[in-house]
């Protein structure tokens, strides 16, 4: 009696956690059937040097205007081991059906060579999506000439450095009306030189890439857009002047609320970087803040970066993935002048310490208004399955759904096939591929073909897109702030190049309104200009044009 | 024309060059001075167990394997061995195998508390399984409730998973039963601060900080507890030495590694007592020097080390005197094993220099310059003591090989001013003076710049 009665306790515990959105949540892998057939390749399947572990990137971007989103892929170099691997980067044109069209050779996106990163805006205010890809080797930027082509800018903008590139991002940071870039820079290496060259490291005892540990740092460089196509670097005149770190994933977001847009960038292995704006002048704040470090004061490896309102109180927070054996870290913005790391209470820390998370991004997965969580996971080591360790090469990705009481709930095992891919996942983004409403998920992987995870979720909620337009220099809002009211509260965005690990996801902004059926909808414009469009109706996408103060259905 | 003395150059100290440590080949383990080397001969397996921990205490982690699996196989019932086989697997990174071990150690003694320890470690540090790990380390308290280890790796745990009312239980409780363990003492502070309880953070760590001043983690803290008080130049000027001391903790641990392999190699006691002094942590270079020298009482790299240690110790005339006696002593030890150390000549040289006995100040430098010809310092040196004893053109010729070794020794360049003033030469003393350049001007350099214009407008 006693017996069946634990039982029957023990089947009530198990069904009583089965999350009911668990049940809704349902992403389907549908990449080969999309059209999409790169395959990256990052160096040989060994991985004896540093560069073969990280490149490959993705990100959704419209680079034709057409409304539909587009794909981009960074790649690496690849070894003979490695098949069917595709060569270069790879651009896809987005379809109304659905199905992706390579346009790599004929919009002339193809580079060659190690590509990390991405960030893609109108840097020079002629009205279509420009590309900037790092590298190892020089940094490329690619003008979109509005016909379907890119041209390579590098030189003649006065971009392109030769430093290892990895984040990139635009902002507007002196306010001047035009993008400014920010590019995080890894180590310095040479692939047959000291010191790493022909060397293995070990790590939990078994062969591992040598590095970042050991080489030196690569200075990051801030770029001012002088309006007139090209770019002057002013790093140290701007304030960045400090110690260089292994810099990595990388964002701009207005974390203080003074209407500049301020910096945060995740070093591996070294603390992490906030960079305050006042008027053009950056001053690292991290420590200050308390982002640099883990809440028990240890600098972790960072790899990506996420900003958003999880808690909707109004402020921007802070999400970086970290090396395995460690927690990837949230940070509250409390409002007073520091954050928190509230990782472990909010259900973050143990459930990623078995990961190596890289692209990562908030969004609302099941439109309920609460910002949910994804974290792109794989490991360096190939060989680390055979450190005797519970810990795989290739690892699944993680979905944490927000429960909107500061908690989140991994449901990575109940998400749909999608979620129960185990690749070595890097870059990773978001965007609504196929315009129904919900957001998909574009995630590269390093020796493989990427996933696009189309979100098949059963709906249950309202929601709005939103597309920003203003006459150049800035034509896609980079940097404005989107609020959006509804009966359950308040929702904030912000329009944001690069974040994640080597990607950038939808330019929309892009909120669920569960039940309601309208929303009130608060432009800030990066120039301080308020717009208002009250009683916005759910369930379209829009485009609001700044000068026209008109809300549009696409 | 009455000169002021020039800062004579560097006490050089801390910046040797690095000892070699003599590393010890897997077949042949380092030699221990205190006791005989153990070998497989004695049999018995708790005899064997003893020489395992022995070995396994210097770092020789495949010598004590050896003997741990000898005893196994000789007592395959003894939770123990298994248990410190499994330490060592652990330690060198077998995690799989490690693991197995400490489950068998389990196995064999239900009620044994430290392979759950060391279980419970290895799955959250390796793993990364925090879950599994917080069940064996509760387990294990439930076994052995005041066992140290399990309350402060489950405090870690607790307080990264966010329940920090279970972290301030445990971190408690340590600091309780042990008022010095700082670290504990340390995450008591961080778990208060997680709490938002800054006036208990504000105490617990500060008295961290004081336990163990060189502890980063303590002062990060504290920076973060000021500043949500609001006492933001506080708190940065916390947060900057916490970052000063990660720097320091960053080139000290390969030494303090090196030290943990070899401990009874005088090299590795002195390469981080060198780095301790550069840091100025003199008591703990004092302790690494002295150790050394216990080691080998030959050794004069170390002797010239303590002696700098003396050099720079004393709060009051009285206590300086007795510190630079003890220092004389230990550099005429070091010359004694070795007058071929360039460095303590030039060290000995500004000790006596600074006692007024300049003559023979003047000889050391002069060996430490035919020691070391290229070192510019040290002939800077040997130029000022000649100046004082008004040999000038000695003192001009030092003064001029110093330059020409480093022209950025601004002290060489005034010295060569001054010997031209002392013979009028004022043209040739103004142009030495203004070689050094307004941005490394001193107040007495102006007066005598302004001296020989005044000379040279007459």
């Amino acid at each position: 009696m006693i017996r069946s009665t634990a039982y029957i306790f023990s089947v009530f515990c198990v069904l009583g956690t089965v999350p009911i959105y668990a049940q809704t949540i349902h992403f389907v892998d549908v990449a080969a059937r999309s059209g999409i057939d790169f395959i990256n390749a990052s160096g040989s399947s060994e991985k004896q040097y540093i560069i073969e572990t990280q490149s490959a990137g993705a990100g959704f971007l419209d680079y034709n205007d057409d409304g539909i989103l587009d794909l981009f892929f960074t790649n690496g170099v690849a070894a003979s081991d490695i098949p069917n691997s595709t060569s270069g980067t790879a651009l896809y044109s987005g379809q109304a059906d659905g199905i992706f069209k390579n346009t790599t050779d004929a919009s002339r996106a193809r580079l060659s060579g190690w590509t990390m990163g991405m960030a893609f805006a109108d840097y020079d205010g002629d009205g279509d999506t420009d590309l900037y890809a790092t590298r190892w080797g020089t940094d490329v930027l690619l003008a979109n000439t509005g016909d379907g082509t890119f041209t390579d800018r590098t030189q003649i903008s006065g971009l392109g450095s030769p430093a290892w590139g990895i984040g990139a991002s635009f902002a507007d940071f002196d306010l001047d009306g035009d993008l400014d870039l920010y590019v995080a820079n890894y180590i310095e290496f040479d692939l047959g030189g000291p010191p790493f060259f022909d060397r293995w490291c070990t790590h939990n005892g078994v062969r591992a890439a040598c590095g970042p540990v050991g080489a030196e740092a690569q200075r990051d460089l801030l770029y001012r857009n002088e309006g007139d196509g090209t770019f002057v670097e002013i790093s140290e005149r701007a304030g960045l002047r400090g110690r260089s770190y292994y810099g990595m994933g990388v964002l701009w977001t207005d974390f203080d609320d003074d209407g500049d847009p301020d910096l945060y960038v995740a070093n591996d292995g070294h603390p992490n970087s906030l960079f305050r704006n006042d008027e053009g002048h950056l001053t690292d704040v991290a420590l200050v803040q308390s982002v640099a470090y883990s809440g028990d004061g240890r600098p972790q490896a960072g790899m990506g970066v996420a900003a958003g309102d999880y808690d909707r109180d109004g402020r921007f927070d802070l999400f970086v993935t970290n090396f395995s054996q460690d927690h990837n870290t949230l940070y509250r913005n409390s409002g007073q002048g520091y954050f928190l790391d509230v990782s472990g209470r909010a259900n973050l820390a143990g459930s990623s310490r078995p990961h190596m998370g890289w692209g990562t991004f908030f969004f609302d997965v099941d439109l309920d208004g609460n910002e949910d969580l994804f974290v792109a996971n794989g490991h360096l080591m190939p060989e680390i399955e055979q450190a005797g360790i519970a810990m795989q090469y290739r690892q699944p990705n993680l979905l944490y759904h927000n429960g909107g009481d500061g908690r989140f709930v991994d449901i990575s095992q109940n998400a749909g096939p999608g979620l129960l891919i185990t690749e070595v996942s890097r870059g990773a983004a978001y965007g609504d591929y196929d315009n129904d409403g919900d957001l998909d998920i574009l995630v590269a992987n390093l020796d493989a073909a990427p996933n696009l995870l189309r979100n098949d979720s059963q709906r249950s909620g309202n929601w709005l897109s939103l597309q920003l337009r203003a006459s150049g220099p800035n034509t896609a809002g980079i940097g404005a702030r989107i609020a959006v009211y509804t009966d359950q509260g308040m929702q904030l965005r912000e329009v944001r190049t690069g974040t994640s690990f080597q990607a950038q996801n939808d330019l929309r902004q892009h909120f669920g309104l569960a039940q309601a059926t309208q929303a009130d909808v608060l432009v800030r414009w990066p120039d301080g200009t308020e717009q208002r469009y009250p009683a916005v109706a759910a369930n379209h996408i829009y485009t609001i044009a700044k000068e026209q103060k008109k809300i549009t259905v696409e | 024309m009455k000169y002021s003395l020039l800062p004579l150059f560097a006490l050089w100290i801390g910046c040797s060059e690095q000892q070699p440590v003599p590393q010890p080949t897997p077949s042949q383990p380092m030699a221990d001075l205190s006791q005989p080397d153990p070998t497989p001969s004695a049999t018995s397996p708790e005899a064997l167990f003893n020489q395992g921990r022995s070995l396994q205490a210097r770092a020789d982690f495949s010598g004590a394997e050896g003997r741990y699996r000898q005893a196994i196989a000789s007592a395959p019932d003894n939770a123990q061995y298994p248990y410190y086989l499994g330490t060592v697997l652990h330690a060198t990174s077998r995690y799989g195998e490690a693991r197995a071990a400490f489950e068998k150690s389990i196995q064999l003694k239900n009620d044994y508390a430290a392979p759950r320890i060391a279980l419970g470690k290895l799955l959250y540090d390796v793993d990364g399984n925090a879950d599994k790990a917080r069940l064996l380390l509760e387990e294990a308290l439930s076994l052995a409730p005041h066992a140290t280890e399990a309350q402060y790796t489950l405090g870690i745990i607790q307080l990264r998973e966010g329940l920090s009312e279970e972290a301030v239980n445990l971190f408690s409780q340590l600091v309780k039963s042990d008022s010095s363990n700082a670290q504990a003492r340390t995450q008591l502070g961080l778990a208060y601060l997680q709490q938002n309880d800054l006036v208990r953070a504000q105490e617990e760590l500060q008295r961290a900080a004081s336990t163990a001043p060189y502890y980063s983690p303590a002062y990060h803290g504290l920076g973060q507890t000021f500043i949500r008080q609001g006492k933001v130049d506080v708190g940065q000027r916390l947060l900057q030495r916490a970052q000063q001391l990660e720097e320091e903790a960053t080139q000290l641990t390969p030494h303090q590694n090196a030290l943990r392999q070899n401990p009874n190699q005088p090299p590795a006691h002195y390469n981080l007592a060198s780095m301790y002094a550069r840091f100025g942590r003199l008591r703990e270079a004092a302790q690494h020097f002295s150790q050394a020298i216990t080691l080998d009482s030959t050794y004069a790299l170390a002797y010239q080390g303590l002696g700098n240690l003396y050099q720079r110790l004393g709060s009051t005339p009285e206590s300086r005197a007795t510190s630079a006696g003890r220092a004389r002593a230990l550099y005429q030890r070091a010359l004694q094993l070795n007058p071929q150390l360039a460095e303590t000549h030039n060290n000995l040289g500004l000790l006596l220099h600074s006692t007024g006995d300049v003559a023979t100040a003047v000889e050391h430098y002069e060996k430490a310059a035919e020691l070391e010809p290229q070192a510019g310092f040290y002939q800077a040196n040997l130029s000022r003591g000649h100046f004082e004893l008004k040999q000038y053109d000695s003192a001009r010729q030092a003064a001029e090989r110093a330059i020409q070794a480093d022209p950025s020794l601004n002290g060489a360049h005034e010295t060569l001013g001054d010997i031209y003033a002392a013979q009028g030469d004022w043209t040739n003393a103004l142009s030495a003076w203004e070689n050094i350049g307004s941005q490394n001007t001193t107040e007495a350099l102006d007066q005598k710049i302004a001296q020989a214009r005044s000379h040279l407008s007459q």
